[in-house]
C-alpha cells in the first residue's frame, strides 16, 4: 500500500481479499504436498467444469430414478382412460384474465377427426388445476421402507393428466414411466461392468504377467470372443433364457450378455499395461523382497493403473446402456410389462409414432443424456487421473 | 345363478337331434372315438348337380397386348387356342357379390408393386391361389365350377364326380387331364415323398380317416369317393387353403425328376445343379404346394394361377402374366387385366409402411392396421393412394383358456374354476371391452364377438364372491376358493404389438376386481412349445373366427392358435392313445366339430351345426373376445379399378381378386 | 518378427474350427428350429398345416437328424465341395445368398469409410491444433452427440424427415425397378438417390468417435518433447503436425483398420435393418431369428473368420508402422 493515498474502506475490503486467496492457495498448495492420490485426483476433477457438470447432472438422475416413487407424479402403470397417444399438457403461467399465475394447467377433451385420422384437442378454460409442489397423496412407502404421504410435485385432482412428456399407446404418463425405467436402464450397467472389471482385470492380469502358453491361450480365448458377431449372440443367448425367470433374473442376464464380450477389450489393455509395468523396478523390488505372483500383480502392479481403469468402466457403462437400449430395441431385451428406457423406446420405433406421436422419442434424450453425461465424467476423470499432465 | 349368465340360445335343431341320438347310440354300443358320420344313415336330400356359370362364354376374345408380337411370330398359341372351350367368364357378382363391388370391365396392361414381409406368405400366395370351385367373397356357399365345368356331389356327400373343362391347359402349355389328379394321388401314397395323405382328403378331414378312393372316368372325369359322408370337402374345394394343388400337380413336369419315370442319369444333372442329394428330396422340392409358386425354386414349375414366377431374387420377386390363364371377362378379355406383379422383399416392416404411405405400392393389404391411418391419410394426395377399411379374416387377439391345464392335479383349483361358467363369465364381465377399442383400434373395431357379456365389473365381483372366492390375502386380492393364493397367469408373445398392449389391459382390468395377474411375455417359439405341452393356463391370441363359418379356417381347434384343450384334442387325434379323455362338455365340442364335417359348412344344416358350435363357446369361455372384430385399412393406387367396397366383411379382397384389378388411365 | 507372423497364420485355422463350432451352437441355442418359423408364417396368413406336412418339410431340411450329424455334413460340405448348405428360408444355395447382397454391404461400407475418414481426420486434426477454439467446441460437440445417439434413431427420425418434407420414402438402396435390373445409368442415379441418407448415418458414428480419438491423441503427442524440439530447431509447422505427431495419433486408426474387414460384408446390422438396405445385415437379422441354420452359420463364420484375419491385419500393419513394437517393446 502507497502511504500517497488515502485508504478508503473499498481497497481495504480488497486488499483483504487479495490477502485472503494467496493465502488459501497457499494452503492448498501445502495440502498437495501432503495429498493422498485420491485428493489429487479429486481437487483436479473439480476444475474441469465440464466434467463437475456432467457429474451433478448424473447424481440428479440417479437420484430421481431411485426415488421415483417420489418424484413421478404417478405410477408407471397408471392409465389415463381416453386419454393415450396424448401430447404433453400445456402448462400456462398466464390466466384467462392476464395474471400472472403459479404454473398450471387445463383439463383437455379430445375428439377424433375421421377424415384424417388424428385427434384434436381442445382446453377446458374453465377450471386451473395449479401445480403443486409436494402435493398430498395416499400414503405409499418410499423404496419400500419410508412411510411417506407426498409426491415430489402434482396436482391435488390426481384425475385430471399432467402429463409432462405426453402419453403413450395406453394412456400411461411417459414422464413417470422414463423416471421408473431410470432404476433398470441407469443400473443395467453396473452389474455388466462389476463382471467385465473382475473377468477383465484376472484375465488380463495373469496373461500378462505370466506370459507363454497362458498368454497364448487366453489371448485365442479373446479372439474367438470377439469374432462373433455380436447380433446372433445376442438373439440365441436372449431365446435360450428360460422364460420363467422374473424381471430381475432376466435383467442380470442381460447383463451378463452383455458382459460376455466386454471383458475382452479390458483384459487386453490390462494385459498391455502389466506387460510394461512387470519390469519396473517396484515390481522386481516386490519379487525381490519374495512376495508371490498374485500378491504382485493385485497389490503392486494393478493398482499403479487403477486411475485407467476406473476411467474405463466410466466409459464402459454407456456402453451397456446402450446394448441394453438396442437389445430392447430388437426385441430380444427387458420385456413389458417391466420398462426400462429400451422399452418405451420400442413404442417409438414406429413411423406412425414419430410422424404423429414424437413425444414417445424423449426417453431417447435420456439415453443421449446420460451417455454423454458418463462420457465427460469419464474424460474429466482421465484428465485428472493422468500422472504426466501438468497441474 | 342362470341369471347372471347370459341366457343361451336354443335350438331345436331336428337334424341336431338326429346326430345327438346316433351319437349316444354309437356311445352307448361301447365304441371310445366318436362317431364317423355313417353314409347311410344320413338325411337324405337331393344330389348336388352344378355345371352351369353365372355369365354365357363370350363370343369374341381381345388378345393380350402383351403377347401380340409372340402370338405373330408363333411363338404363342392365339387366343382362342390358349382358353379351354369354355372359360370361366368372371362378371359383375362372380369374384364379389355385387353387394361389395361395382364390378367393371377393366383394361390390360400396367404393373402391379406389391409389399413382401420377409419373404414369407402373405399377397402373393393368395394372389398366385387359384380354387378349384369358386363362391363369391372368400366364402363357400354355393360354388361355381372354377377350374372344373362341372361337378356332383352324392346326396349323402360322400362321393364327388368332377369334370375338368375342356381344353385349360397349364402355364406352359399342356393340357390339364386326370392323369395329373392321378399323379398327385400317387404322390400322396408315396411314403418317400409325403409321410402319410394330407389330412383334407381323407374321410372326414381326420388324420386317421380312411384317403379317399380316386377312379379315373376318362380324361377329363373323375370320381372321389370316401368312405362316409364328408360333406366339409366342398368347403376344401373351395377354399384358397388347400387350393387347386389339392388334387392337380402337374404330372408331365414331376415325372421328369422322378426315378420311376425318369432315369436316373437324366436326373443328375439337376440334382448337382441344385446342390440335393437325393431325387425324393427333389420331387419334394417340385411338387409344392400354391403358397411356394412365387419362390425362386418355383421357377419353371407350370401353374394354373394368373401370373407365373419371372425373376426371384432375395430383394424382389416378380411375375408375368400365365398365358394360359382359364379366366375371361364378360367382355371377352383374357384375365388377369396387369400384365405384371413386382413385390419387394422387405424384412422390416416400419420401411414398408412408410413405403405404401409414399406411394411406391399399388396394394397393400396384409400390413396395415388402423393404428397407422393417420399415416395413410397425411400423404394420400401426394401419393395418389387410397384407404378402404374392411372387415378381416382375421379376430383381434382373443383371451384363451386352457381347460386342459392342471387336469391331472387331483382336486385341482383352476380344474375347479374354469369348469365353472361363473368363472369365466366374471371374466368376461371384468373386461371393458369399449376401452380396449377405443385404445388400441381408434374405436373403430366391433363390440360383438363370441363373448356376450359387456363391461360389468359389479357383477364380476359378484360371481366371484359367489364361486367362494370372497376373502382376500394379505397383498389385497382374492384367494381360491380353498383360500389360497391365486394367481391368474396369461402369457402371449410379441406376434403382433397389440398382443402385449392387449395383455396389460387385461392385467389392469382383472385386478380391478381382485384377481393378481400376471403376464408373462415369451419367445414366439417358446410360447408354441409350451402350449404344445399344456404348461400354459391362459394365453392371448388370434384366431380366423370370420371363416370358420365357410369351413376355411377351423382354428377354433383346441391346439390350433391358442391352446385351449390341447392334451384332450391329443386323445382325439390318437383315438385315445395318449392325451386326456376329455370331460362330457369337452366331449360335446369334439361331437360337433365331427358332426360339421359331415354336412357342407354352409348349408342349411352346416350353418345350424355352426350357431350350435358358437353357443358352446360363449357358455363355455374357452375363448374370451375382448373386442368384436378387426376392421383393417387396405392401401392401394387411387387409379385401380374394380376395389371392393368399405365394410367389405373380410380382408385381402385385393389379393384374392388381384386378377380383376386393373388402371385406369390417368386423367 | 516373420516368425511371429507365420506362427500366428498357422494358429487361425485351429481358431477358425472353434469358430465354426461355436457359430452352430450360436444357432442351435434358441428352442425349436425353422420349421416353426415356417409353420407359423403359414398359420398366420391363415393356411393351416396338416401334421403329414410338417413331417415332410422336417424331412425336406434335413431337420429330423441330430445336430451333430447335421454339423458334420455341412463342414464336410464346405471343406470338399465349397458349399455352404442351403437356406430354408430363400431355398436357394447360401453362397448365391451372400453373393447376391455382397457387392451392396461392401459398397456401403467401403463409401461409409472414406466419408469418415475424409471428415474426421482434417476435422480432429483442426480440432486438436486450434484447441479451445469455436470450431473445436463445435467438433466437440458433435462427436459426442454423434456417440451418444443411438444410430437406428438417427435412422428412423431422418427417414421420416425426409418423408415429411418430400412424400419420399428413402428406404432400401433402390426402387423397386432397378433391384435386380442391369446396371445403367439410371439405375445409378436411382441409387445415388438413395444411398445418401444410410450413408450419412452409419458415418456419423464413427466420423464422431474417430475426431474423438485423434483430437485426444493429438493433444497428448502435440505436448512432447520431440515436438517442441523440432520447432525448435525450425521445421516449419505443417510438416512438423504431418509427419510425427499426425503419425502416431494414426496408430489407433490403424489398429481398427482390420476390424472394418468384418462390416464390409456384415454392414451396420441395426442401421441397415430399420432402413430396410439390401446388404447382408437384414439377412443375417431374419435369418438368425427365423433359424435358418446354415445362412447364419456361414455368415458368422464368415465374419467371424474376417475379424480374425482383420486383427491379423492390424497387428501386421501397427507392427509395421510402429518401430517401438517391432523392437518388441511393446509386444503385440
Amino acid at each position: 500500500m502507497s502511504t500517497a493515498s488515502k485508504p478508503t474502506f473499498l481497497t481495504a475490503l480488497s486488499e483483504h481479499y487479495i490477502r485472503w486467496k494467496r493465502e488459501r492457495s497457499q494452503r492448498l498448495q501445502e495440502r498437495l504436498y501432503y495429498a493422498s492420490q485420491r485428493e489429487l485426483v479429486w481437487h483436479a476433477f473439480k476444475k474441469h467444469r465440464l466434467a463437475l457438470v456432467a457429474l451433478i447432472i448424473l447424481t440428479v438422475l440417479y437420484t430421481v430414478s431411485i426415488g421415483a416413487d417420489f418424484f413421478a407424479p404417478f405410477s408407471p402403470l397408471n392409465r389415463f382412460q381416453n386419454f393415450n397417444d396424448a401430447p404433453p399438457t400445456r402448462i400456462h403461467l398466464i390466466t384467462r384474465e392476464g395474471k400472472l399465475s403459479w404454473p398450471f394447467v387445463y383439463q383437455t377433451v379430445r375428439v377424433r377427426n375421421t377424415e384424417t385420422f388424428k385427434y384434436e384437442y381442445r382446453e377446458n378454460t374453465t377450471h386451473r388445476h395449479i401445480i403443486r409442489l409436494l402435493v398430498k397423496t395416499e400414503p405409499y412407502k418410499l423404496l419400500k421402507v419410508i412411510p411417506i404421504q407426498h409426491k415430489f410435485f402434482g396436482l391435488s385432482d390426481r384425475h385430471v393428466p399432467l402429463l409432462l412428456f405426453g402419453s403413450d399407446r395406453l394412456g400411461r404418463d411417459v414422464f413417470s414411466r422414463i423416471l421408473f425405467a431410470g432404476r433398470i436402464s441407469l443400473f443395467i450397467g453396473f452389474g455388466g461392468v462389476m463382471v467385465t472389471f473382475i473377468l477383465g482385470s484376472i484375465l488380463g492380469g495373469i496373461s500378462g504377467y505370466y506370459g507363454g502358453l497362458v498368454d497364448e491361450i487366453i489371448q485365442r480365448i479373446i479372439e474367438v470372443l470377439i469374432s462373433v458377431p455380436n447380433i446372433p449372440i445376442w438373439i440365441a443367448l436372449s431365446a435360450a433364457l428360460p422364460r420363467d425367470w422374473g424381471t430381475i433374473k432376466i435383467y442380470f442376464a442381460i447383463t451378463l450378455i452383455l458382459a460376455v464380450r466386454g471383458w475382452t477389450g479390458l483384459a487386453r489393455v490390462v494385459r498391455g499395461r502389466i506387460i510394461s509395468l512387470r519390469e519396473e523396478e517396484f515390481a522386481l523390488a516386490a519379487k525381490a523382497a519374495g512376495a508371490g505372483d498374485w500378491r504382485i500383480i493385485f497389490t503392486h502392479l494393478l493398482p499403479a493403473f487403477i486411475s485407467y481403469l476406473i476411467v474405463h468402466i466410466t466409459l464402459a457403462i454407456p456402453g451397456m446402456i446402450l446394448g441394453e437400449t438396442a437389445l430392447s430395441f430388437l426385441g430380444l431385451g427387458i420385456k413389458p410389462p417391466a420398462v426400462s428406457w429400451g422399452t418405451l423406446l420400442q413404442d417409438a420405433q414406429d413411423i406412425t409414432v414419430l410422424a404423429n406421436y414424437p413425444w414417445l422419442l424423449i426417453p431417447s434424450l435420456f439415453v443421449v443424456l446420460t451417455i454423454l453425461m458418463f462420457n465427460f465424467v469419464g474424460d474429466g476423470l482421465r484428465d485428472a487421473a493422468d500422472p504426466y499432465a501438468s497441474r | 345363478m342362470p341369471t347372471a349368465i347370459a341366457s343361451c340360445r336354443v335350438f331345436p335343431s331336428i337334424v341336431l337331434s338326429v346326430i345327438a341320438i346316433l351319437v349316444s347310440q354309437e356311445v352307448a354300443a361301447g365304441e371310445t372315438t366318436p362317431v364317423v358320420g355313417s353314409a347311410d344313415k344320413m338325411v337324405s336330400a337331393d344330389p348336388i348337380v352344378v355345371n352351369q356359370q353365372k355369365y354365357p362364354v363370350p363370343t369374341k376374345y381381345n388378345e393380350v397386348p402383351l403377347f401380340a408380337s409372340q402370338v405373330a411370330s408363333g411363338q404363342l398359341p392365339p387366343i382362342e387356342e390358349r382358353l379351354p372351350a369354355e372359360p370361366f367368364v368372371v362378371g359383375p357378382g362372380v369374384l364379389n357379390s355385387e353387394e361389395w363391388l361395382d364390378w367393371e370391365v377393366g383394361q390390360y396392361g400396367g404393373t402391379i408393386r406389391t409389399p413382401n414381409l420377409n419373404g414369407g406368405v402373405h399377397e402373393l400366395a393368395l394372389a398366385m391361389g387359384m380354387t378349384i370351385l369358386r363362391a363369391p367373397d372368400q366364402s363357400t356357399r354355393d360354388p361355381l365350377p372354377a377350374i372344373v365345368s362341372s361337378y356332383q356331389i352324392s346326396a349323402d356327400y360322400s362321393q364327388y364326380t368332377l369334370t375338368i373343362r375342356q381344353g385349360l391347359k397349364w402355364s406352359d402349355g399342356v393340357p390339364l387331364t386326370t392323369e395329373d389328379v392321378r399323379m398327385t394321388w400317387e404322390l400322396y401314397a408315396d411314403e418317400r415323398i409325403y409321410p402319410s395323405f394330407p389330412r383334407k382328403v381323407r374321410t372326414l378331414g381326420r388324420g386317421d380317416g380312411i384317403p379317399g378312393k380316386l377312379t379315373i372316368i376318362d380324361d377329363l372325369t373323375f370320381i372321389i369317393t370316401f368312405e362316409a359322408s364328408y360333406g366339409q370337402f366342398v368347403a376344401e374345394l373351395s377354399s384358397w387353403i388347400p387350393d387347386y394343388t389339392l388334387l392337380f400337380r402337374p404330372a408331365h413336369f414331376i415325372k421328369q425328376f422322378h426315378a420311376d419315370y425318369t432315369e436316373i442319369t437324366d436326373i443328375q444333372p439337376v440334382l448337382d445343379e441344385l446342390q440335393i442329394n437325393s431325387w425324393e428330396k427333389l420331387v419334394i422340392l417340385k411338387d409344392m404346394p400354391h403358397w411356394e409358386l412365387y419362390r425362386e425354386h418355383s421357377i419353371g414349375v407350370p401353374t394354373l394361377t394368373p401370373w407365373i414366377a419371372e425373376t426371384v431374387t432375395s430383394s424382389v420377386i416378380r411375375m408375368v402374366r400365365n398365358p394360359y390363364y382359364w379366366k375371361v371377362d364378360i367382355a371377352g378379355n383374357q384375365l388377369p387385366y396387369v400384365d405384371r406383379v413386382e413385390s419387394e422383399v422387405s424384412n422390416h416392416l416400419q420401411a414398408i409402411m412408410l413405403k405404401a404411405a409414399s406411394g411406391e405400392y399399388d396394394v397393400m393389404t396384409s400390413y396395415a392396421q388402423v393404428r397407422e391411418m393417420p399415416l395413410y391419410r397425411l400423404n394420400a394426395e401426394r401419393a395418389n393412394i387410397k384407404t378402404v377399411l374392411h372387415g378381416s379374416i382375421n379376430n383381434p387377439p382373443i383371451l384363451f383358456l386352457n381347460h386342459d391345464f392342471d387336469y391331472q392335479a387331483a382336486g385341482s383349483v383352476w380344474q375347479r374354476l374354469v369348469t365353472d361358467p361363473r368363472f369365466g363369465s366374471a371374466i368376461a364381465c371384468a373386461i371393458d371391452k369399449e376401452d380396449v377399442n377405443n385404445t388400441l383400434y381408434f374405436g373403430l373395431y366391433t363390440l360383438d364377438g363370441y363373448t356376450r357379456e359387456n363391461y360389468d365389473p359389479q357383477t364380476a365381483n359378484t360371481l366371484l364372491d359367489q364361486i367362494g372366492m370372497n376373502k382376500l390375502d394379505p397383498k389385497g386380492f382374492r384367494t381360491d376358493p380353498d383360500g389360497n393364493r391365486f394367481e391368474l397367469r396369461i402369457t402371449t408373445a410379441a406376434i403382433s404389438p397389440d398382443f402385449l398392449a392387449l395383455g396389460e389391459l387385461l392385467k389392469a382390468y382383472f385386478e380391478q376386481v381382485g384377481l393378481r395377474t400376471t403376464l408373462d411375455v415369451i419367445g414366439s417359439q417358446l410360447f408354441g412349445q409350451r402350449m404344445n405341452a399344456n404348461q400354459l393356463m391362459a394365453t392371448i391370441h388370434w384366431s380366423d373366427e370370420p371363416i370358420w363359418g365357410p369351413g376355411i379356417s377351423e382354428d377354433y381347434w383346441p391346439s390350433s392358435k391358442g391352446h385351449w384343450a390341447p392334451m384332450s384334442e391329443q386323445y382325439f387325434a390318437t383315438n385315445g392313445d395318449s392325451g386326456r379323455h376329455p370331460p362330457d362338455y369337452l366331449q360335446k365340442f369334439f361331437d360337433l366339430h365331427v358332426a360339421r364335417k359331415v354336412v357342407p359348412p354352409q348349408s342349411p344344416e352346416g350353418e345350424a351345426l355352426f350357431a350350435d358350435l358358437v353357443d358352446w363357446f360363449s357358455r363355455h369361455y374357452a375363448t374370451i373376445w375382448p373386442v368384436g372384430r378387426m376392421t383393417v385399412p387396405t392401401v392401394y393406387n387411387a387409379d385401380l379399378g374394380n376395389v371392393i367396397k368399405a365394410g367389405y366383411p373380410f380382408d385381402r379382397a385385393l389379393d384374392y381378386g388381384m386378377e380383376q384389378l386393373f388402371f385406369r388411365p390417368s386423367k | 518378427m516373420t516368425a511371429l507372423i507365420i506362427r500366428r497364420i498357422i494358429l487361425i485355422i485351429p481358431l477358425l474350427f472353434i469358430i465354426s463350432i461355436i457359430s452352430f451352437i450360436i444357432i442351435l441355442l434358441p428352442p425349436g428350429s425353422y420349421v416353426e418359423t415356417y409353420v407359423e408364417n403359414l398359420e398366420r396368413t391363415g393356411f393351416l398345416m396338416d401334421e403329414s406336412q410338417i413331417k415332410a418339410i422336417y424331412k425336406q431340411y434335413g431337420l429330423d437328424r441330430p445336430a451333430v450329424v447335421q454339423y458334420i455334413l455341412w463342414m464336410s460340405n464346405f471343406l470338399l465341395k465349397g458349399e455352404m448348405g442351403r437356406s430354408f428360408i430363400y431355398q436357394k444355395p447360401v453362397t448365391e445368398v451372400i453373393m447376391e447382397r455382397l457387392p451392396m454391404s461392401m459398397a456401403v461400407t467401403l463409401i461409409s469409410l472414406a466419408v469418415t475418414w475424409l471428415l474426421a481426420v482434417p476435422i480432429g486434426i483442426y480440432s486438436a491444433l486450434r484447441q479451445y477454439s469455436i470450431g473445436d467446441y463445435v467438433a466437440t460437440i458433435i462427436g459426442f452427440v454423434g456417440l451418444a445417439l443411438p444410430n437406428f434413431l438417427l435412422a428412423l427420425a431422418l427417414t421420416y424427415l425426409v418423408f415429411a418434407k418430400t412424400g419420399h420414402a428413402v428406404t432400401g438402396l433402390f426402387s423397386i425397378e432397378y433391384k435386380d435390373a442391369p446396371w445403367t445409368v439410371d439405375k445409378l442415379f436411382d441409387l445415388l438417390g438413395n444411398i445418401w441418407l444410410p450413408i450419412l448415418v452409419i458415418a456419423s458414428a464413427g466420423t464422431a468417435s474417430l475426431i474423438r480419438i485423434l483430437r485426444a491423441t493429438l493433444l497428448d503427442e502435440k505436448n512432447k518433447q520431440y515436438v517442441t524440439t523440432a520447432r525448435a530447431k525450425g521445421l516449419p509447422e505443417h510438416k512438423l503436425i504431418l509427419k510425427y505427431p499426425v503419425r502416431v495419433a494414426i496408430n489407433p486408426l490403424i489398429s481398427t483398420i482390420g476390424w472394418t474387414l468384418p462390416l464390409i460384408v456384415s454392414g451396420e446390422i441395426i442401421v441397415s435393418q430399420t432402413l430396410g438396405l439390401e446388404t447382408l445385415g437384414p439377412v443375417l437379422l431374419s435369418a438368425a431369428m427365423g433359424e435358418d441354420m446354415f445362412l447364419v452359420g456361414s455368415i458368422v463364420m464368415i465374419l467371424s473368420s474376417l475379424t480374425v484375419i482383420g486383427t491379423l491385419i492390424s497387428d501386421i500393419l501397427l507392427a509395421w508402422i510402429d518401430p517401438r513394437i517391432r523392437f518388441d517393446k511393446v509386444s503385440i
